[in-house]
């Protein structure tokens, strides 16, 4: 008895943390003024009539455009930074490691709230603001990215890398055609974290753009939450544009994306 | 037999090392130097200077900047408001995520166990613009679904993100809801080391449950509590989408109604970026960076002594 | 020219001196066995050959030219590790081919040369394969290939037999025995086993504690070692090593332990009157006689009363374990002879001819002329190996 009322409660619980994001569905797919019936429906209708809307009438394949445009540019800068870097912590020998080192660490550290005044300043003075480059630039590199990476490269047997040193093959070629290759659990998991956060993306262009036409999706929504005051289904279309390819994408890779974010920073522990 | 050595081209090779794993690492120390480390340093210096960023004139004034903020009454209600945020957020989130932890910690292995942990982490990684949304509409005084269920309870139905009292409780669930699925998960991997064996024998005896729980599940997961009521603090103390989001929607401006949700991180924001009062936003930022380095110093060394997850 | 010299090399891992003062040279087409027990430095060497590592003094030369400007890369050595380092992720052909493509060798010499390696090494059906499906020899296979493909001028090996079955082992030997003679390349080979050693190698380099014991043909190291250490590392079960002096009793010699006081009886001694007379002293020795060597009874050599302790019966002959006094002893019995009574008092003979001499510094006492010495027994290596 007790234990069947455990799995009623974590069955509910788990349900009520879902519920918000399914109700953008119900109200964005509902049919005129279902958002303000009461008692409330529960069944999304499948009228994409406000979808439609949202997508020809205003800009938001251009916003949805710059979203994945800056997504995965980040990504592959990402990728490719995080791995040099880690590369270099795991297998170089050279002077001052350890102060990159903690310079690494300490990137992680510096409270990103308190930075965004000085940052705005270099931001206007390398003339990066309103800028595609602006959006991407300062977040191509990455602690977490980079220890993640290291942590697989030290895992390679040490003979790996002395064959490649005796068939005289260059280390760009080994880090390119054995390292990263065999380290794709990094990979994938800079790549799933790095796409949440850069999809994510809201305070940054918020503060360092004021043209439109850059906007990612998500800032993008906030200017419709005052031209759609109150059309919840326009919004609600909206919004499940931003939010529909970060659910597909966790749908099928939720063990990985809970367990790399849960252990971002295992990297950094000696 | 001669030996074909065809060039001896890589004579400097082991010398070069070193230049090689600094050119590696080069991209990453730049954008690092350049975007975060740089502003750091800068901060400290404008906040003690009357400075106009697009004529680059600037002014020593001392604590000038600080004696003007604190003069100001919004300044110190920013702060109130941050306090407490911060002082319901880090409890709550912290208490309700170690309970959601040991809800589900049962089978957690299984795949029916993982899907329900990844339902309650899902939140976390949805945009927070996007999913604040339909927040509002669930908070809504008349239509929300939130007032239908408390109406159907006869319970009262407060104004959430109209009235000034109910706004930063509004915040609140919404920061919940989106942040509890990572602390929860945190815990889960505190109490995955749990033995097997502790937990069926004190199933069998009820009264053995509370002792169990005060005598091994609380120094297990000490350390990792610890580490959320940090992480929590900092991660409150630097919210700004979500305050952002819920307020500066349909309501109005942003931080309101009437500034009862404007923290620390928002008056930065309307400081420097609304009214450009570039040299007062860098003094108050300079205290926040202050406060929250200080609080992840003391995570990271935390964090450097237990091993909670994995 | 000698393909590599070492000249008095040491190398030092912080206060920890892996090598101390070795020389020695590899000749052109030769395989050199490095042997000796595990932390003797014997990869150590390897990896310096190879220019993995840098000694801390001495001399290194690649092809009679200093190699400490050459990096691994440009030596041009072929290096077949002990977990063969084959990349996982990369099929046999595109391992074999690997290094080729790295340093940008035609598209059609390299697959000309993956095909005559492949041929060689019977590797033609797992070409497209992952190192992953392989079996440990065939892994093994693909390793050699990979070191081969690039045509060195000497091959470098690394314990490469140590992660194979003992089946396996053995036909991988004489495969690898095999290739050497095909290919006629300098080899060099590391190993702890000291039946690969004496199987596989032209020579021996026997290495202890960073230092070279002995360097010599199988035959040499097995019936002249250089000192008790490389006596006792070859052979199985060891050579019988005690700690005796020698005196004239009696009108003749005898052996005495100064620790239990036994003495054995020199027959026959006259013959060799000078060399007892020479080794009679204060000063102890070690006498050394393996247990291949040893009869039952009373017979020309010193003769032994022992008290049978143990006798372990292996088939086709019998280890028979006894004590001196206080010291053990081991000695073989051959199929059919009958094995005496545990507890038993037996006597033995070691033949003046089986006899080895070591001083109070384990070195095997030169001066003296060889009592008797059984040259190249034939079956010797048989011995060893069974």
């Amino acid at each position: 008895m007790a234990k069947w009322g455990i799995t009623a409660a974590r069955i509910l619980v788990a349900v009520a943390f879902v519920a918000p994001v399914y109700w953008i569905l119900v109200i964005a797919t509902g049919v005129r003024g279902s958002a303000y019936s009461l008692p409330p429906v529960f069944l999304p209708a499948f009228h994409f009539h406000a979808l439609w809307t949202v997508l020809t009438q205003t800009h938001w394949l251009r916003y949805l455009a710059n979203s994945v445009l800056i997504t995965s540019v980040t990504i592959v800068c990402v990728l490719i930074s995080s791995a040099l870097a880690g590369y270099a912590l795991a297998e170089v020998r050279m002077p001052g490691k350890q102060m990159f080192f903690y310079l690494i660490i300490g990137v992680m550290m510096l409270p990103a709230q308190a930075l965004l005044v000085p940052q705005y300043v270099v931001m206007f003075h390398l003339h990066l603001l309103n800028t595609y480059a602006g959006l991407i630039v300062p977040f191509v590199a990455n602690t977490s990215g980079i220890f993640l990476f290291r942590q697989y490269f030290m895992k390679l047997p040490a003979s790996y890398r002395e064959i490649a040193r005796i068939e005289n093959v260059g280390t760009w070629t080994y880090i390119r055609r054995v390292a990263v290759p065999l380290a794709r659990p990094a990979v994938a998991t800079v790549t799933l974290l790095t796409f949440i956060s850069s999809w994510n993306q809201f305070q940054w262009p918020l503060i360092m753009t004021n043209s439109t036409a850059i906007d990612p999706i998500e800032l993008a929504l906030t200017h419709y939450m005052q031209t759609y005051q109150a059309n919840w289904r326009e919004l609600s279309s909206a919004a499940l544009l931003a939010i529909l390819p970060i659910v597909i994408v966790f749908l099928f890779t939720q063990k990985h994306i809970v367990a790399a974010v849960a252990g971002g920073d295992q990297g950094s522990k000696e | 037999m001669a030996i074909a050595i065809e060039r001896p081209r890589s004579v400097l090779r082991n010398r070069l090392e070193p230049i090689l794993g600094f050119g590696l690492l080069l991209p990453s120390m730049l954008v690092f130097l350049v975007f975060f480390y740089a502003p750091a340093a800068f901060l400290a210096y404008i906040s003690f200077f009357h400075w106009n960023i697009f004529t680059s004139q600037s002014q020593f004034i001392g604590l000038g900047n600080f004696l003007i903020l604190f003069a100001q009454p919004l300044f110190w209600q920013a702060l109130f408001t941050s306090l407490y945020f911060a002082a319901v957020m880090v409890p709550a989130a912290t208490l309700l995520s170690l309970g959601l932890a040991l809800l589900l910690r049962e089978g957690i292995r299984s795949r029916r166990g993982g899907v329900l942990r990844s339902m309650v982490f899902l939140p976390h990684v949805t945009p927070v613009v996007a999913t604040s949304i339909i927040w509002i509409w669930l908070f809504d005084p008349q239509f929300g679904l939130l007032n239908s269920i408390l109406g159907f309870f006869h319970l009262p139905q407060p104004g959430w993100l109209a009235s000034t009292h109910w706004a930063m409780p509004a915040v609140i669930i919404y920061s919940l809801w989106h942040s509890l699925g990572l602390y929860t998960v945190l815990f889960l991997g505190a109490l995955a080391t749990l033995p097997r064996s502790v937990l069926e024998a004190a199933q069998v005896d009820g009264a053995k449950r509370w002792y169990l729980f005060r005598r091994v599940i609380l120094p297990l997961v000490s350390p990792v509590t610890f580490f959320v009521v940090v992480l929590a603090t900092i991660n409150t103390l630097q919210s700004f989408s979500q305050i952002y989001a819920l307020t500066g929607g349909p309501h109005g401006g942003a931080g309101g109604p009437a500034f009862a949700t404007t923290t620390d991180s928002l008056l930065v924001y309307q400081t420097a970026f609304l009214y450009q009062h570039f040299s007062l936003a860098s003094a108050m930022s300079l205290m926040l960076f202050i406060l929250i380095l200080g609080l992840a110093l003391m995570q990271k060394w935390v964090a450097d002594r237990f091993v909670f997850y994995r | 020219m000698d393909v590599v010299n070492f000249r008095g090399v040491t190398k030092q891992y912080g206060a920890q001196s892996a090598l101390r003062g070795v020389s020695f040279d590899v000749n052109q087409g030769e395989f050199l066995v490095i042997v000796g027990p595990s932390g003797c430095g014997k990869s150590t060497v390897l990896r310096i050959i190879a220019g993995l590592e840098h000694p801390t003094a001495g001399l290194v030369q690649f092809g009679g030219q200093n190699a400490t400007a050459l990096s691994p890369g440009d030596r041009n050595v072929g290096m077949v590790f002990q977990n063969y380092a084959l990349y996982p992720h990369l099929t046999v052909s595109e391992n074999l081919a690997f290094g080729l493509n790295a340093v940008r060798t035609p598209k059609p010499k390299v697959r000309e040369r993956v095909k005559e390696v492949a041929k060689l090494l019977e590797l033609e059906d797992m070409l497209a394969k992952k190192p992953g499906q392989l079996s440990g020899g065939q892994k093994q296979r693909v390793a050699l290939g990979r070191a081969l493909v690039r045509q060195p001028v000497i091959f470098l090996m690394d314990e490469p037999l140590s992660n194979l079955d003992a089946v396996l082992r053995e036909k991988m030997r004489m495969d690898l025995r095999r290739l050497h003679e095909q290919t006629g390349t300098a080899t060099v080979y590391v190993t702890h086993d000291q039946v690969e050693a004496m199987t596989m190698a032209d020579r021996i380099l026997v290495m202890q504690q960073g230092e070279i014991h002995q360097i010599g043909t199988p035959d040499e190291v097995y019936h002249e070692p250089a000192t008790l250490f490389v006596a006792r590392f070859f052979g199985s079960p060891p050579m019988n090593a005690i700690d005796v002096r020698v005196r004239h009793r009696d009108g003749g010699w005898v052996v005495v332990s100064p620790n239990h006081g036994e003495r054995a009886v020199i027959t026959h001694a006259g013959a060799h009157g000078q060399e007892w007379e020479r080794l009679a002293g204060d000063s102890g020795h070690w006498l050394g006689f393996r247990p291949e060597f040893i009869h039952m009874g009373r017979a020309e050599g010193v003769q032994f009363s022992v008290t049978v302790t143990d006798v372990e019966t292996l088939g086709p002959r019998s280890h028979v374990h006894a004590l001196w006094g206080d010291d053990p002893l081991v000695f073989i019995l051959e199929h059919g002879q009958s094995a005496p009574e545990r507890g038993a008092t037996v006597w033995l003979t070691a033949p003046n001819s089986s006899l080895h001499w070591f001083d109070e510094e384990n070195r095997r006492v030169r001066s003296l002329k060889k009592i008797g010495y059984v040259h190249a027994v034939p079956e010797a290596a048989a011995l060893i190996n069974s």
